[in-house]
Formats: C-alpha cells, structure tokens, sequence
C-alpha cells in the first residue's frame, strides 16, 4: 500500500506508460487470469515461470520494499506448507524415513513444495495489483457493473485511513487521563480498549451522517456518476486485448486436453520433455506485461536523448 | 437510474463463464480455484440485490462506516492476541440495520481489513463467513430467545465455532493435498483453541456491549431515518 503523500505521484503513472497505459479492464481482467494460473498449473517448469513471472513484474512495478516486507511471512507460509503435506499423505513410492508408523515420502514433500510455490506465487501477485488497479481506477470499472457496491468499496478505503488516524488522536488523550497506565488483567484491558473504541464509533457514526448529507446537497443520487478519471479503449488496446485472449484461450484449451499436468505419484515424472506450444503460451502471456514495463525501463536508462 | 451501459448485458455471460470455468476446475479437481467461483456466485445474489435498490447516501455511509469501524476495531486488539471485536460489530450492525446491510458489512470489512493486514486466497472466504454471519444474525433477530444478551452470547459464541468451520475449509483446499478426515480432525483440532477464543471474546463483547451499542447505532440511524428506510423496502 502506498504512503499517503505518494498519492500525487500514482495518478501521474497512472496516467501514463507502460503496463498503466492499458485500459484497467483489460490490466484487471489480467490480474485475475494470473491469480487463476499458480492454482490450475502444478507443474514445477509452469509453477517456477509463473513464479518467475510475477517476481520479475513486482519488480518492474516498483515493489521491492513490499516484497521485502512480507519476506518472512511468505517464507513461514511455505514452509509450513511444505512440512505439512508429508506428515498427512503417506504417498508416494520413495520412502525418506519413518515418523513413528508413517513413511516420509520424498513425493509428498515435492508436492508440499507445489503447493507452497503455488499459493506464494499467488500471494504475490497481490503487490502487483494494487499498485496497478488503484482505487479510482477500481471505481471506474466497477461504477458501470456495480454502481453501489463499487462506490461502497470506495468510501470505505477513504474511512479507514481516517478511523486509524481518529483512533489514534482518541487513544493519545486516553493515555493522556492514565488509562492503559496500569497492570491489569486481560479481561480489563479489553474492556478498557473497547470503551475507548466506543469513542471513535460515537464520533465517527455522527460525522458520517454529516457527510451523508453533504453529499446529498452536492447531488449524490440525482443521476448517474461520473468518473473522474475516463479512460476510453484505444487501437494500443485493442492489440493487447487480441494477444491476450488468444494465449488465455490457448492456455485453456491446452488445459482441458491435459497440458501442464504432472505425475507425482507414485513416482517423479521427469518435468523436461513437457517443453511444448501450451508452455511457451503461458511464457508469452507472462511476458506481455514485462515487454510493456520493461520497454519503459531501458527507454528510461538506456536511451539518451539526441536533442 | 438510468445508465446507458446497462449491467446486465455484462453480467449474465459473466456467471455463464464462471460456470462453464466451474466444471473445468471439477474436472481436473482444482479445488482452490473452484472455491473462489462457487464463493463468489454464493455472495453474487446479495451484492446485486443492494445494486437493484437506489441506494439513499446515508445508507451507503452507514454501512461504508461500519464495515470500516469493523476493520479498524482489530487495530487497537492487536496487543490482545485472539481477541477482535469485528465479529461483534457485524452482529450488531445486523441486528440494527438488518440481515442484508449485515451482510453488506461483514463481508465489506473483511475485504477492507485485509488491505492493511495482507490480502490472500482467504479474503474471499472470510468476505464469506463474516458475511453469513452478520445475515443470520439479522434474520434470526425476529426471533425471542435472540433478542436477549444470552441468546445473542450463545449465537456469537456458536459463531465463534463456525468461523472456524468455513475458514478450516479453506486451509484444507488450500494446503492440502489429499483431503480425508484424518486432514480435517488435524486442521480443526489445530484451530479449536483460537476458534473458542473468537467465540468466547464474542460473548465478553456481547454481555457487556450489546446493549450500549445497539443505543448507539439504533439513535444514529433514528436521527438520519435510515431505520425507516430499511424497513420500508
């Protein structure tokens, strides 16, 4: 999530290049495919590319530091996965040791790391998205399909930050008058915390009716809404949106005929040989958006200026 | 209100290739991405029932308000490992406002929380739980025995249990990959500690708050006659 000051910098990007010159349709229309691919491919050549994929786009998207961030978590997650599968699937065919009466298998701990490759993969691809489908971006898409619920989404994204930094003042003036000074049990604090909280509640139920009514006097349900931002489908688009429903569709009908399946059990299946039309399908439509930021990059560092 | 770009021409082929996407993932049993499909078409009917209402601006506040209450009000808890008061600020929404701005809040806020607490392949499915759980507490608020602070604490301390029914379910799509009973008694005797927690700190909020709570949101809503408005439709 950006830093509230950064706010300026987003609408200036998303105005412009790269991966944010699509139309947000088609952007989130591909985000929701690549949120699709790490859960149906449990392939490790397809996992490993998907998962390449997304890390090389979170990257071009400027996200190191939420990578960064959530390293630890991601790694915990995985391996917790991994571990876990073993110990409750006895398959597999190539016994590692025993746990009491239950084989270890080297197959089911492949599998484990399937898995954990497959949900992080997804994980990541959420640092992604934020930083393209940004909220007025999301109300633009939303306000045609789903007028209320979008603008709901919306309203709520704008109180959170509000509520937290209230939250704050009205837990600075507690602490101020000595409550949460003292050691007390578990059940106090929570009491205290939540009376303290019924403050925020209180205050901010009142000031969102005031806003309800501002609102209204500025001409909220006397028609339809507009958007602030109006992005129209361009030819740029039109091309992006050809290249990936055909690999979407590729993809898929690759899929049904049994591409991107791989045997675990009882043995390894060697991954290579798969090496076909249906992978480089997937590898072009992982590519699309790094050609798109990546041509923006080098433009940005490579080439100077003959002026 | 009139709009040019009609929803519907969207959203029928929409839930046609949801379907059609469904059987797939049956097919070549991806149970995770099957999940999300049938998650999602479950909550569909409840978003575009409040789409078909020309919503008045105090409602969608109010429930934007809420539903942002609900996520912030794990902030100040975080110190208190276990304890939340979201769930009991659905319920109570639910039993102001009634079952379907319950759902609204409860499934809203769990989309919304998680902005700040991480967003993953269980946001969708705790969208679902928090949402039931504000709708069947707005439903079964007509009845006596809910309309007390010991039917309402048994309500939220059941929900405390289920909770961790639907989210387990996740974790079991999720994480494993042969699932049988012996997959879910581990995952659910992993999760009973935390699941009594939720459902015991649902009853400290619901004895001691309820009802101060209720006065509150039942007078905000008197004082801007939103009340009047739910329950004329």
């Amino acid at each position: 999530m950006p830093p509230p000051s950064a706010g300026v910098k987003i609408d200036m990007i998303s105005a412009g290049n790269g991966f944010f010159a699509l139309h947000p349709g088609l952007s989130f229309s591909y985000f929701i495919i690549l949120f699709l691919l790490p859960m149906m491919f449990h392939h490790p050549l397809y996992l490993a590319v998907i998962f390449t994929g997304i890390i090389i786009l979170n990257l071009l998207l400027g996200q190191v530091l939420v990578l960064k961030s959530h390293l630890k978590w991601y790694i915990l997650m995985a391996s917790f996965i991994i571990i876990l599968n073993p110990l409750f699937t006895s398959r597999g065919a190539t016994i590692m040791f025993y746990l009491g009466n239950r084989p270890f298998t080297m197959e089911a701990l492949f599998h484990g790391g399937l898995f954990a490759l497959s949900l992080v993969s997804i994980l990541l691809v959420f640092p992604a998205y934020m930083r393209v489908i940004t909220p007025d971006r999301f109300l633009f898409l939303f306000s045609s399909l789903a007028p209320n619920t979008a603008f709901n989404i919306t309203v709520v994204l704008r109180f959170i930050p509000l509520l937290r930094r209230r939250l704050q003042e009205v837990l600075f003036v507690q602490q101020a008058m000595g409550i949460f000074s003292l050691e007390k049990s578990r059940r106090a604090k929570a009491k205290e915390t939540m009376e303290t909280f019924n403050i925020l509640v209180t205050w901010s139920l009142e000031s969102s009716l005031q806003t309800a009514a501002s609102m209204r006097a500025r001409g909220y349900e006397t028609q339809k809404r507009s958007s602030a931002m109006v992005y129209q489908i361009n030819r740029y688009d039109l091309v992006f949106l050809g290249l990936i429903a055909a690999s979407v569709a590729a993809a898929l009908l690759g899929y049904i005929w049994g591409y991107g399946q791989y045997q675990i059990y009882p043995y390894l299946e060697p991954a290579l040989p798969v090496l076909s039309w249906h992978f480089l399908t997937i590898m072009f439509f992982l590519f699309i958006p790094i050609f798109l930021e990546g041509r923006e990059w080098i433009q940005w560092h490579f080439i100077r200026s003959k002026m | 209100m009139k709009d040019r770009r009609n929803p519907k021409i969207y959203f029928y082929p929409l839930i046609f290739f949801l379907m059609v996407l469904a059987v797939i993932f049956i097919w070549q049993e991806r149970y995770l991405p099957l999940s999300f499909i049938l998650l999602f078409l479950s909550m569909v009917p409840f978003y575009r029932r409040f789409e078909r209402k020309k919503a008045k601006a105090e409602v969608v506040v109010v429930i934007a308000v809420l539903a942002a209450i609900a996520a912030v009000s794990r902030v100040p808890f975080m110190a208190l490992p276990g304890i939340q008061p979201t769930s009991f600020v659905v319920i109570t929404a639910a039993l102001v406002f009634g079952p379907e701005v319950g759902f609204l809040v409860g499934s809203t806020s769990a989309l919304a929380s998680n902005l700040f607490l991480g967003q993953g392949p269980w946001t969708p499915w705790q969208m679902f739980s928090w949402g039931m759980m504000g709708l069947s507490a707005g439903y079964l608020y007509r009845f006596a025995w809910m309309q007390n602070r010991i039917g309402l604490g048994i309500f939220g301390f059941c929900w405390g249990f289920l909770f961790g029914l639907i989210m387990n379910l996740w974790i079991v799509v999720g994480f494993f990959e042969t699932i049988n009973w012996g997959t879910f008694a581990g995952v659910y005797a992993a999760s009973f500690y935390f699941d009594l927690a939720h459902g015991l700190s649902n009853v400290f909020f619901i004895v001691l708050f309820s009802r101060q709570w209720k006065k509150m949101l039942e007078r905000a809503s008197r004082k801007f006659g939103i009340l009047g408005h739910t329950e004329e439709r």
